[in-house]
């Protein structure tokens, strides 16, 4: 590795102090064995994992953003395709309109579109449920996948489909065999983003949720409001667990860091 | 030079008054053209003339605005892309980056649910034609360019396609294998008896691969003619400006005589006899042309030339040296066959005056 100048040096001591830090300072303090969050802790043990682990008053939300994140994740990407694909082969009449307006949730404050939600969802019956969770949060992710989904089709061969058709694929098996093979590093990329996007959203996640279908980040508000014991910190440590294990998945099965790089 | 004798004439490929809008770039505007089975016709124009358009709406991939399109009798502009059995290459090769070599030459057999022995056999046959044996587990990306060009080649062959349509498939060669690619290609189409429609802006390669070729210009064609022809009688002056190098003079026609057309140019003591043209009238303005390996150069000014002047310029590129006469019709360039004597010391005579002389048929005349 070559040598790097000095006030670069220092900058990304203070970027790796502020963005680092705090975590492993939660991450140290979920393992004390006292009752109150002190740093650095008098002494080591895992009873607050065990707390959490056994408290359903965790565990559900835990599984709710599980659930909700995939599913906004999966539900975003099925609508960001098609979409990447109409704007950038399709004949599309005010193409730039359409790509900022579902851009737009990424530079629109979430608690504007939370709010707007909330009345909305209440307008059409569907109230504070999963449903209007998941909607809350395909709006929110949809810009991650779009991006990255458009960014990889623009600079792909689009003379592959044609290709294709020629040598006797129907639409549906040239998407099949060379479209989603070409968009997949895209998609798998902005899904990432997308998932981990949601499993972080408060302001949707706080207004359209209800006591059964809590995400985590909102359970984990609520408790701080009354609590100061570790178990925040023990399952913002499994959150982050979660998180890390899901980018090693990837980076092993996928290869993260080509994926990251090529749908730029 | 090509073989017209061998080809029958049976129509095989049909394309009756076809238009397509497509802004001002790439329009079609009444296209009638029949290709003849094992024809191998050349699309040749510059860019934006409409070649690639005619090329993709025969394919299927762009659709016809009106007009018919026919094989074999049957009308398929109706017929999607992936029911017309024709086949394609493109310029960028287009393979499937994340298939290998055989993969790529299977997708057409797996889409016509060719049986999978049949296909092994056929995806062989295809490697061994194209000359890729060895290369069968390579991805496109770890190919050469001209690599790619013969999977491209193959992955269309071997569904055994009716018409092979190739868009600018040299396009993206060097030279040398451009030329090596050509050679091969025409070779392969003599020996598969495939009717093929090639567009090119290329007009050394349509001259040198072509049957016939079809000139286009602004979504028209200007000529469909065999290479010879559209060389030595282009129709139209584009068609003689954009095939080759022209000299050209601008005059009025003043009369004929026995077959020749007489034409005045300004600042010239007499008038030049040129090949007729029926379609210009005594008093029009006339333009015409005449190629550069068709002028005879004298030095010194006896006065036996057509046209008196000085050299001002001579360029060696080894077949041949062209040298630049300025005359009082402006400067004419001839061009001199590297046949060993004399150039030296014609091109020594820069600056020296000189006589240019031609067989009146060689001057060819077109409405200015």
């Amino acid at each position: 590795m070559s040598k790097l100048p000095p006030a670069l040096t220092v900058y990304i001591v203070i970027m790796a102090l502020f963005l680092v830090a705090p975590i492993v300072v939660v991450v140290i303090a979920a393992f004390t064995s006292g009752d109150f969050i002190t740093f650095p802790p008098q002494s080591f043990s895992v009873r607050w994992f065990d707390k959490v682990l056994s408290d359903p008053e965790f565990i559900s939300p835990l599984w709710n953003s599980v659930r909700l994140g995939a599913t906004a994740t999966i539900v975003a990407s099925a609508l960001a395709v098609p979409a990447a694909m109409a704007l950038v082969r399709g004949n599309v009449r005010r193409r730039r309109l359409i790509e900022s307006l579902l851009l737009a949730p990424l530079s629109l404050p979430t608690i504007i579109l939370a709010v707007g939600l909330l009345f909305f969802t209440a307008q059409i019956g569907l109230g504070a449920s999963f449903t209007s969770l998941v909607i809350g949060h395909v709006v929110i992710v949809i810009p991650y996948v779009l991006r990255t989904v458009l960014g990889v089709y623009m600079s792909a061969n689009h003379e592959a489909e044609d290709a294709a058709k020629v040598l006797g694929a129907n639409p549906l098996q040239a998407f099949w065999h060379v479209t989603l093979p070409t968009i997949w590093p895209g998609i798998l990329a902005g899904g990432i983003f997308a998932f981990l996007m949601s499993f972080d959203e408060v302001a949707v996640s706080i207004l359209l949720s209800n006591t059964d279908t809590t995400p985590l980040p909102v359970s984990i508000l609520s408790y701080l409001v009354y609590n100061y014991d570790p178990s925040v910190a023990a399952i913002s440590t499994i959150q982050i667990a979660i998180v890390i294990l899901v980018l090693l998945i990837l980076e092993r099965v996928f290869g993260i860091r080509n994926v990251m790089f090529a749908s730029r | 030079m090509k073989a017209m004798a061998d080809i029958p004439t049976t129509t095989h490929l049909e394309i009756r008054a076809l238009c397509r809008a497509f802004g001002d770039v790439g329009a079609l505007a009444t296209i009638n053209l029949a290709v003849v089975e094992g024809e191998f016709l050349a699309l040749l124009g510059p860019s934006g003339c409409g070649k690639t358009t005619l090329l993709r709406c025969i394919a299927g991939l762009l659709d016809p605005t009106e007009g018919d399109i026919l094989i074999d009798g049957q009308s398929i502009v109706r017929v999607p892309v992936h029911r017309r059995g024709l086949g394609m290459v493109f310029q960028s090769y287009a393979l499937f980056p994340h298939m290998n070599v055989v993969n790529n030459i299977r997708f057409g057999l797996k889409m016509h649910k060719v049986p999978s022995s049949e296909a092994d056999q056929r995806i062989a046959d295809a490697i061994d034609l194209v000359q890729l044996r060895g290369y069968e587990q390579r991805l496109p990306g770890q190919l050469s360019g001209g690599q790619q060009q013969r999977v491209a080649l193959a992955r269309a062959l071997v569904t055994r396609p009716s018409v092979l349509l190739l868009d600018e498939p040299f396009g993206a060669l060097d030279a040398k294998l451009r030329q090596s690619m050509q050679i091969e290609l025409r070779r392969l189409q003599r020996r598969l008896k495939m009717t093929m429609i090639f567009v090119t802006h290329d007009q050394a390669e349509a001259l040198s691969m072509a049957d016939r070729i079809a000139v286009m210009r602004a979504g028209r064609i200007e000529q469909l003619d065999t290479p010879t022809r559209i060389y030595d009688m282009p129709a139209t002056a584009f068609v003689a400006d954009f095939i080759g190098q022209m000299n050209r003079f601008t005059g009025r026609i003043i009369g004929r005589s026995n077959g020749h057309a007489l034409l005045a140019v300004a600042d010239l003591p007499a008038p030049l006899k040129a090949r007729d043209n029926p379609s210009l009238a005594v008093g029009d303005e006339a333009l015409a042309m005449i190629r550069p390996e068709r002028i005879q150069l004298k030095r010194g000014s006896d006065g036996d030339g057509m046209l008196e002047g000085v050299t001002s310029d001579a360029i060696f590129n080894g077949e041949r040296l062209n040298v630049l006469v300025q005359t009082g019709a402006g400067s004419v360039s001839v061009a001199l066959p590297n046949v060993g004597v004399d150039i030296t010391r014609a091109a020594a005579a820069v600056g020296q005056p000189a006589a240019i002389s031609w067989e009146s048929n060689d001057l060819l005349l077109f409405p200015a």
